[in-house]
């Protein structure tokens, strides 16, 4: 088991993206959901999936082993608005390689839309 | 003394045509979960399924339960890998009632008994569905 890329990480670090969900997306998720209702907003899955992007492919990245992501949901994330999506270190504990990060997504107009934190162990 | 009790329960299976078309939705083409033999070599020895895809299978039967109502929170571990092809069984058990909030549990459990999702969350229901 090696923590060399354990160690390269830090508190404070920090990794973002952005994303635009089409109406498209939505009806595709619900079709994969077989649900038969139209959806107000963003799903809520599909927020904590640019959480769990961000993890898995960028910090702390391939190899991450996602334990736990709690979230709170403010206000809507609307079909067409431009979503910013960040992952923030906030905790390092080496003796068990576990991570813990703060996970917020924003609106186009900056308001509010998740917050949250994720757990993650991360070694090889 | 309370009692919980479960207002809702499905049984359904991930195809790894499911995992390819959350793969597109989120961006998550992590190998793991889209490249069968990449992933015979990992410890896991197969794909597994997004977290978020077994989150969306619990988020879209809280909306056919209750589908007036706002999700103000929700919690999520996953402490065992899905597989495609196995019968999942969700099980949604009411733990709370306060006004109009709901809390409830969500766990995803697999054939062999193992947990893969393990969640809590707070649903505001609508006048109606109180």
């Amino acid at each position: 088991m090696s923590l060399d890329r354990f160690d390269a990480l830090k508190e404070g670090l920090s990794a973002s993206t952005r994303r635009v969900f089409a109406s498209e997306d939505l009806q595709e998720w619900c079709d994969l959901c077989q649900l038969d209702q139209t959806w107000q907003g963003v799903p809520e899955p599909l927020i904590a999936g640019l959480f769990s992007y961000l993890l898995g492919e960028e910090l702390p990245g391939h190899g991450t082993n996602y334990l736990k992501q709690a979230m709170a949901f403010h206000a809507t994330a609307e079909a067409g608005e431009t979503l910013t999506a960040s992952v923030t270190i906030s905790r390092l504990r080496r003796d068990k390689a576990l991570a813990n990060l703060k996970t917020v997504c924003t609106g186009h107009d900056g308001r509010l839309i998740c917050d949250g934190e994720a757990l993650v162990l991360f070694q090889h | 003394m309370t009692e919980s009790s479960i207002p809702c329960e499905q049984a359904f299976i991930l195809s790894q045509e499911d995992f390819d078309r959350f793969a597109r939705l989120s961006g998550d083409h992590n190998p793991i979960h889209v490249d069968p033999e990449f992933s015979a070599r990992t410890s896991f020895g197969r794909t597994v399924s997004h977290g978020m895809l077994l989150f969306s299978v619990v988020r879209s039967l809280l909306a056919q339960s209750w589908p007036r109502s706002v999700l103000k929170s929700q919690s999520l571990m996953f402490p065992a890998p899905a597989y495609a092809g196995d019968t999942l069984e969700l099980v949604i058990e009411e733990t709370g009632r306060e006004g109009r909030t709901l809390t409830l549990t969500t766990t995803i459990t697999r054939p062999d008994g193992e947990t893969c999702l393990a969640g809590q969350c707070e649903l505001q229901l609508s006048e109606e569905e109180v």
